[in-house]
């Protein structure tokens, strides 16, 4: 026992007096531990756990009938409770339904305003979904459409979680209604954005089968969840809910024209668990993930393999003497296992530390990507999962570092005419694992940089248009019936909205830019989309149409490509421009400039004719966005109401606008109005990039991680290499051999390593990486570039990584190693 | 008679943590084409170091040495590389053959490094091993033969570039009296064909073989004793 004790004293005292072993095994198999600890733990939450609010969820399905009204536009159809009420009759009553409408709403309690997700519910909604009730009566009651149940998170900013919540009142869609409930926080399904935004949540409740009774309003694109619970064998199949899909536009849609649109589209229908429906993306992110921090795990410990190698072989002679007295080579792995106990704990707890605010720093480094983020922490079984493999590696260790201590060696070692020195040591097993090393390293390089460069060109690419010093200056409407009646007019000049804007543009002026009357800067966050179907090719047409205004080309410098820009003239004319795409999808890429001066029809109305006086080059009015937004676009003079009021100012070069500033000149427009902000193009862009921009620096940091381990590595066993080659190395210089003529051999004799690692490499990373894109849709296309790429700057850093360590042994006089024998 | 060694107040310290080692304080001496030179002293009076110095595998601190008239000061690593190779064989105390190349790429490795063909390589190697009488193991590798076995081939790969020079330090040390004395036989049959040796080494007995004894004490000459009639001496 006492030689186990000792072992672990010599243990402690090497951590401080051997730090060239401790402390490189200490950090880099404390953080690549944490990684993976990190990584873990995420999926463990993701993928493992039970959701912290919904219950049962193993019976919960979510159901999604989409559909396909052009190439690049899919619409929910379950987006309207009498939809759903008329499914939960078509199929077994012994199902349990549940359906959301999801939007936003400001709300405002006791006077203070908040940014809350509205949930407009089938009444028993959460109940079905398994949502604790904290305060007040269940969804269904008889009063509940009159009343209003908020979240536990609202409960508490607003009402300090106090029970008199349920005598209070909120307002909110220009409606006073009392508090009835308060529900646990809903956070197992995608309601978009709300997770940034604390959870607060707003529910309204309807009657199923109250919506039942009314007509089907022909409505397309708001978002709705839908959910069933029961058995396997009740549950809808995909085929039947196609079924459903004919049975209900036959029996709900009167009208033909609709009714032939809505059954002329191609469908999908999925029923999944609500889980699955949930995770989406993030599943295989997850996945990745864990992947790429096992593999920079394994990475590093094939170069502390190296080390310890090295370390265990300058300890040979203690050893063979230790084994010739008679000690079993086991005992001798188990005292070594003891001895570096002390070092390997300590890289335990630096993981586990580091895990721990790694997990802190989850919500800015992974943002949107991950749900359920704050629910992530380190836990018993992180723990225990970090010892675990870091037993693992130590027992390993343990075992490889005594492998050439048997018998053989021995004699060997007694016969050399080295003295001792280790000329003759294999290190066949360390060039083995640095080819395995580079094998990886090859493969994580290629996955990381190809995503890398998809998200640095999805970033920066050409939008179209300049982004000058403009701004978008927007109030919320505080009357939503008024903000409705806004967008009811025959003619868009005239009207009440027209009026407002042009007392709102009247007053921005006062800033002392240039303003230009349109909602939206180039970069939008809202896009109206219209798809009709064109009267002569029965094909389904998408656009997207946008408000012209004087000045909003040149401004952005969107360049005209044909005719004319629009005129204050044009105000009261059909007349139109339209983007290249626009032109293009019309006309054909060869005579898309003829557009000009055409009347086209813009729908089945006679009357709906516009008249093109222009064509400008295509823009990519988003970044980033779920769908792909590059459809042909036409410019016209008219606005939409919009979710908020909103106007662009350019101002001069280096002069920015502050909420203040603004409210000054706008605040008394309209007592329905209020609420102004101010968002520049700049943080327009940052906002609309920062995901995929984070996306790349995430990739990037492990691309630069494996190339950092993999050059630790090579120049690590490099370096071991030239010391156990320094004898024959002085020999051979005093027997003539110049200094290059020695770096030549160390380089040859590491040439074969490297060129199979980095051939083997590349043939894996090519191969792999298909096959990879072939299972995981997200994955971009192979790219020969950037493989290529990988190739050359690992093959350059690893010359670099042997080349040096070597040249400086070469330089350090190896031939003292002569002089002191 | 060619002058091939020549070295003039030469000084050597090393510099230890703290103390500083004043191995050797100003020796001068010349050593002829053809000489047969032996160093003696007690142990730790700088044979040794003479000898790397000599042969240069180490540099003087001061003082300055000529081999077969090049000046040695100030020449770059490679420069004094290319002059150990062409101009000086060494014979190590410890024999430092590679233990994993062959006894015939042991001693092939001067001319290698010298860029000679192929043909001529070989040729040499196995003359000089055939001088040696190693000729039948050349493809054992050095942990394979005994240790006079291995001393000769130390020495046959000091001259198989038939350098101007022979450096041998302690050739006998680590061999019994009838190994020592075969090694010895093959150093004067060397010289008798016309090499110049110098040899460091303790035993008295051997170095009466040599023309010339130079004593060393505390890294100075303090004797210097011309041996007249060396030819008729043999090895008892
Ligand atoms: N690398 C070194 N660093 C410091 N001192 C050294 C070094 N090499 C030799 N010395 C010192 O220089 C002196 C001469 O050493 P050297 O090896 O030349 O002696 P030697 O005459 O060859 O002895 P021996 O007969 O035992 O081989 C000694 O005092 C020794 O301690
Ligand atoms: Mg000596």
């Amino acid at each position: 026992m006492s030689l186990y004790l000792s072992a672990a004293k010599q243990g402690v005292i090497r951590l401080f007096t051997l730090p060239r072993l401790s402390l490189p095994l200490i950090v880099t198999l404390g953080l690549t531990l944490a990684a993976v600890l990190t990584v873990l733990a995420i999926a463990n939450t993701l993928l493992l756990k039970p959701l912290p609010d919904i219950k049962d969820e193993k019976n919960i399905y979510s159901v999604d009938v989409t559909l396909h009204i052009s190439d690049g536009i899919r619409v929910p159809f379950l987006s309207e409770l009498n939809r759903v009420a008329h499914m939960q009759q078509y199929y077994s009553q012994e199902l349990g339904w549940g359906h959301i409408q999801v939007g936003d709403s400001n709300v405002e309690i006791n006077t203070r305003q908040y940014n809350a997700t509205r949930l407009v519910s089938a009444s028993g909604t959460p109940e079905m979904l398994g949502l604790d009730l904290v305060l007040g009566q269940s969804t269904s009651s008889e009063e509940a459409k009159h009343g209003v149940w908020i979240s536990e998170s609202l409960w508490h900013v607003a009402f300090g979680q106090r029970n008199n919540a349920l005598n209070s009142t909120i307002e909110f869609a220009g409606e006073t209604r009392p508090v009835l409930g308060v529900l646990a926080d809903l956070k197992s399904v995608d309601l978009g954005n709300d997770a940034n935004d604390g959870y607060y949540q707003v529910w309204l409740f309807n009657d199923p089968l109250e919506a039942l009774t009314q007509p089907e309003a022909l409505s397309l694109g708001s978002r709705g969840l839908t959910f069933v619970k029961g058995t396997a064998e009740l549950l809808p199949t995909e085929e039947s809910l196609n079924d459903w899909y004919k049975d209900y536009v036959e029996a709900s849609v009167t009208d033909e024209r609709p009714k032939a649109f809505l059954l002329g589209k191609p469908l999908t229908t999925q029923i999944q668990p609500v889980r699955d429906a949930f995770m989406g993306e993030s599943r295989m992110l997850v996945i990745a993930l864990l992947i790429a921090m096992i593999s920079l795990l394994v990475m590093a410990c094939l170069n502390l393999f190296n080390m310890f190698i090295a370390h265990y072989q300058g300890r040979n002679k203690e050893f063979s003497i230790q084994f010739c007295m008679g000690s079993p080579v086991q005992r001798l792995r188990r005292m070594i296992f003891v001895e570096n106990l002390p070092m390997f704990t300590f890289a335990t707890l630096l993981g586990l530390l580091a895990a721990h605010w790694l997990i802190r720093l989850l919500p800015v480094l992974a943002g949107d990507n991950l749900p359920l983020l704050e629910h992530i922490n380190i836990d018993i079984s992180s723990i225990l999962i970090g010892g675990l493999i870091v037993v693992i590696i130590n027992a390993l260790f343990s075992y490889i570092a005594l492998m050439h201590v048997d018998k053989h060696a021995l004699t060997e070692s007694l016969n050399s005419s080295g003295k001792g020195t280790p000329s003759q040591q294999k290190q066949s097993l360390g060039r083995v694992l640095m080819v395995f090393q580079l094998v990886l390293a090859c493969l994580l390089l290629t996955v990381s940089l190809i995503s890398a460069k998809q998200s640095f060109d999805k970033v920066y690419r050409d939008l179209g248009f300049d982004l000058p010093n403009a701004f978008e200056i927007a109030m919320d409407y505080k009357d939503e019936q008024w903000q409705q009646s806004l967008d009811t007019y025959e003619d868009y000049v005239g009207s009440e909205l027209y009026l407002l804007r042009e007392s709102l543009a009247e007053r921005l002026d006062a800033l002392g830019g240039k303003v230009i009357n349109v909602a939206n800067l180039p970069l939008r966050v809202n896009v109206e989309i219209s798809a009709f179907e064109d009267p002569d090719t029965q094909e389904t047409r998408t656009m997207i149409v946008a408000p012209w205004a004087e000045g909003f080309f040149p401004e952005f410098s969107i360049e005209l490509l044909a005719g004319r820009d629009l005129l204050p003239e044009d105000k009261d004319t059909n007349n139109v421009v339209v983007d290249r795409r626009f032109a293009e999808e019309r006309l054909g890429s060869k005579d898309w400039q003829d557009i000009v001066g055409k009347p086209l029809r813009m729908g089945r109305d006679a009357e709906n004719v516009v008249n093109v006086v222009g064509v400008v080059e295509n823009v990519e009015p988003a970044i980033g966005a779920p769908i792909d937004l590059s459809l042909p676009t036409l410019y016209r003079f008219r606005e939409r109401t919009g979710s908020r009021l909103s106007m662009v100012v350019i101002m001069p070069d280096g002069k920015t606008l502050s909420e203040q500033e603004v409210s000054e000149v706008i605040g008394d427009l309209d007592a329905r109005l209020g609420n102004v902000s101010v968002t520049s193009i700049e943080q327009r862009w940052e906002s609309m990039t920062q995901t995929t921009r984070l996306n790349m620096y995430v990739v990037l940091t492990v691309a630069a991680l494996t190339l950092i381990l993999a050059v630790i590595g090579v120049s690590g066993l490099s370096q071991m290499t030239a010391a156990q080659k320094r004898y024959e190395m002085a020999v051979r210089m005093a027997t003539g051999a110049k200094q290059l003529s020695l770096l030549k051999l160390l380089l040859k004799d590491a040439g074969l390593m490297l060129i199979l690692g980095l051939v083997l490499g590349f043939v894996v990373s090519v191969f792999g990486y298909q096959y990879m894109a072939s299972l995981v849709e997200q994955l971009p296309d192979f790219t020969w570039t950037v493989s290529m790429m990988v190739g050359l700057v690992l093959a350059l850093a690893m010359l670099i990584s042997v080349a040096v360590p070597s040249w400086r042994t070469i330089q350090s006089d190896p031939m003292r190693v002569l002089r002191e024998l | 008679m060619k002058t091939i060694v020549s070295m003039r107040d030469i000084h050597k310290s090393y510099l230890g943590q703290q103390i500083e080692t004043h191995a050797l304080r100003g020796i001068s001496l010349e050593v002829k084409q053809g000489e047969f030179v032996a160093i003696t002293g007690p142990s730790g009076c700088g044979k040794s170091t003479l000898l790397t110095i000599m042969g240069l595998l180490d540099s003087a601190t001061e003082g300055s040495y000529e081999i077969a008239g090049i000046d040695t000061r100030g020449l770059k690593v490679d420069q004094r590389t290319t002059v150990r190779n062409q101009h000086i064989g060494y014979v190590f105390q410890s024999f430092n053959l590679i233990d994993s190349l062959t006894v015939f790429e042991n001693v092939a490795l001067p001319l290698e490094h010298r860029g000679e063909r192929k043909e001529v390589v070989k040729a040499a190697v196995i003359e000089a091993l055939e001088k040696v009488g190693m000729g039948h193991r050349m493809q054992y590798q050095p942990n394979q033969i005994s240790g006079g076995q291995q001393q000769r081939v130390a020495i046959a790969r000091a001259l198989v570039g038939k350098p101007d020079l022979i450096l041998v330090d302690e050739p006998t040390g680590n061999l019994d009296t009838k190994n020592g004395d075969a090694v010895m036989q093959l150093l004067l049959e060397l010289n008798k064909q016309g090499a110049t040796i110098v040899m460091v080494t303790h035993d008295s007995r051997y170095s009466g073989l040599a023309h010339r004894q130079i004593q060393l004490l505390d890294g100075k000459v303090v004797a210097e004793q011309q041996v007249k009639s060396q030819t008729d001496k043999e090895v008892a």
